[in-house]
């Protein structure tokens, strides 16, 4: 005669892999979105090598990135804007944030000519802008 | 006979619980591959400017510096495009070459050693390429002067209002 046996576990099991599996698809479509979002570092440019470079860890209030490509074109948040509209942007940036927090990042290719960013600085400081860090890799 | 009331079945559960865990190390494996994967850590050198006017107030408290330690960026032949590259002069010696922004930052320290107060000031010719600006000018930042100015030319601006740096 064939006897059932009864199969027991012992305890309460609690599968956590689906749990794990979706927090970490949050995680990478988290990822992915605020890469995305932060699409001014998208243009290609080969930054500058220095060697007194500073980790980007301190949170500012407001923040202009602006790429000067290879080619000496302007960009701003993925589209190429000329020095007028810059300058626009800054007088509005300034005049939102009179306390001096915002900043400009300057992600400029190694090779473009030091004319192409020296009017970027000019009007940084005409608007008032003081805070402006340059993006470079260092050596 | 004794029959077995209950059979714990430990092979089976040892060997489905080596599929979840498979399956997060891979999850794991795929999250950090794709994370690191074409993302260069891109570091600061910060410029602090003088907005809007840069003259300074009349009531400085500070002593007055002897003079000033200008430090010519100039284009040179290779325009920093291979060849020589640019070449630097400060207080009346030329650096070039390839160890040009060695010596330069050697000279600096030595410079800032004795005259920390002595304002540094940046020209740089337009056709400079922007590596070899900041080359020159993280120069000055590590010799640790306490002023960092930026020559720019009038024509850039209309009110003539050249920043000026840390």
């Amino acid at each position: 005669m064939r006897i059932p046996i009864r199969v027991r576990r012992l305890g309460i099991s609690l599968n956590l892999t689906p749990l794990i599996d979706i927090v970490f698809l949050l995680v990478i479509f988290f990822l992915v979105a605020s890469h995305a979002a932060r699409s001014e570092s998208t243009e290609p440019v080969e930054l500058p090598l220095v060697g007194e470079a500073l980790d980007d860890q301190e949170p500012v209030p407001g923040r202009l990135v602006v790429t000067v490509t290879a080619d000496q074109a302007l960009h701003v948040g993925g589209r190429i804007v000329t020095l007028k509209q810059i300058t626009s942007l800054l007088a509005e940036a300034a005049a939102e944030s009179p306390s001096g927090g915002y900043e400009v990042r300057i992600r400029g290719d190694r090779r473009v000519p030091f004319r192409a960013v020296e009017p970027l600085m000019v009007a940084c400081a005409q608007a008032g802008i003081t805070r402006i860090g340059y993006a470079v890799l260092p050596h | 006979m004794k029959i077995p009331s209950a059979h714990y079945d430990r092979h089976r559960d040892d060997s489905q619980a080596m599929t979840p865990l498979i399956d997060v190390v891979f999850l794991l494996l795929i999250f950090f591959v794709c994370a690191s994967t074409d993302q260069v850590r891109e570091s600061l050198l910060p410029t602090e400017l003088a907005g809007g006017s840069i003259e300074s107030p009349a009531t400085n408290p500070g002593p007055r510096p002897l003079g000033e330690a200008w430090v010519r960026v100039l284009a040179g032949d290779g325009g920093g495009r291979g060849g020589e590259g640019p070449r630097i002069e400060v207080e009346g010696r030329s650096f070039a070459g390839p160890q040009r922004y060695q010596l330069l930052s050697k000279f600096l320290k030595t410079l800032a050693t004795a005259a920390p107060e002595l304002p540094v000031i940046l020209d740089i010719e337009p056709d400079v390429p922007l590596g070899e600006a900041l080359a020159a000018y993280d120069a000055a930042r590590a010799a640790d002067f306490d002023a960092i100015h930026f020559a720019v030319d009038p024509a850039t601006t209309t009110t003539a209002a050249p920043p000026a740096t840390r």
